[in-house]
């Protein structure tokens, strides 16, 4: 298993505004397999959670780029919840 | 504790998300060059209204890293598409701001004008559309809401 360690940001910000959120996953487990999982935690942490449209508006990245859907985790990760955005 | 410094810089650009109040002397400095005649600059402050509703202030959060190297390819892409010489500036300001205060910098300098104004539209267009910031703003009754935006994809 694996350690995804997750930050939320923007409209979501406040789901990990005191500490990451962490899931353990299978490695070689799919980024869209991982959304599922993540979204139990949000509602394991945050039971009154529904800001799900945001939720599947959002984006994944890693620090380097935004992840596909089809990518792959094999190793401990830091994995940002990117809800759209609005700078400038 | 002080903010991790994650800006990214070469002789041809300097990018950055700052929690200092930005400065445009700065940006102007910095895309200064003997070779270069012209100088854009676009400032991006906070106004008092939005949709009908007045605005106090806002606040600005950044996914740092990523916005980091997600403006140094939008750096690159110009000087790919409009030449070397240009120098290019882009600086975005993250925690609360009030009226009038400022969020944004992007400068272009280069050795004609028609280059910078392209260059420096591209920047802030593709910025509003591509790099990881977001805006909350707080309204005279005291509610706050994250605005609305452009979903980002996988940059390929």
């Amino acid at each position: 298993m694996i350690k995804i360690k997750i930050t939320a940001f923007g409209a979501l910000g406040k789901l990990t505004i005191s500490e990451p959120m962490v899931i353990e996953i299978a490695s070689g487990t799919k980024l869209f397999e991982t959304r599922e999982q993540i979204k139990k935690e949000i509602l394991k942490i945050s039971p009154q959670f529904n800001d799900f449209a945001v939720l599947e508006k959002s984006a994944l990245a890693d620090d380097r780029e935004v992840l596909g859907k089809d990518h792959i985790f094999d190793r401990d990760t830091n994995l940002a919840i990117l809800p759209p955005i609005c700078g400038g | 504790m002080a903010a991790k410094n994650l800006s990214k810089m070469s002789q041809n650009f300097f990018v950055n998300i700052s929690e200092d109040f930005l400065s445009v002397q700065k940006a102007i400095d910095f895309v200064d060059a003997k070779e270069n005649g012209a100088a854009d600059i676009f400032v991006g402050k906070v106004r008092n209204h939005n949709l009908g509703k007045e605005v106090t202030a806002v606040t600005y959060d950044a996914f740092t890293p990523l916005a980091c190297n997600v403006m140094k390819k939008l750096c690159e892409e110009v000087i790919e598409k409009f030449g070397s010489q240009l120098r290019c500036y882009i600086e975005h300001y993250k925690g609360r701001l009030e009226i009038g205060g400022i969020s944004v910098i992007i400068a272009v300098g280069s050795p004609h004008r028609d280059v910078s104004f392209k260059a420096c539209r591209y920047l802030i267009e593709e910025l509003k559309v591509r790099v990881p910031v977001w805006k909350q703003e707080h309204y005279v009754d005291g509610d706050a809401n994250w605005l609305n935006g452009q979903a980002l994809v996988e940059e390929k």
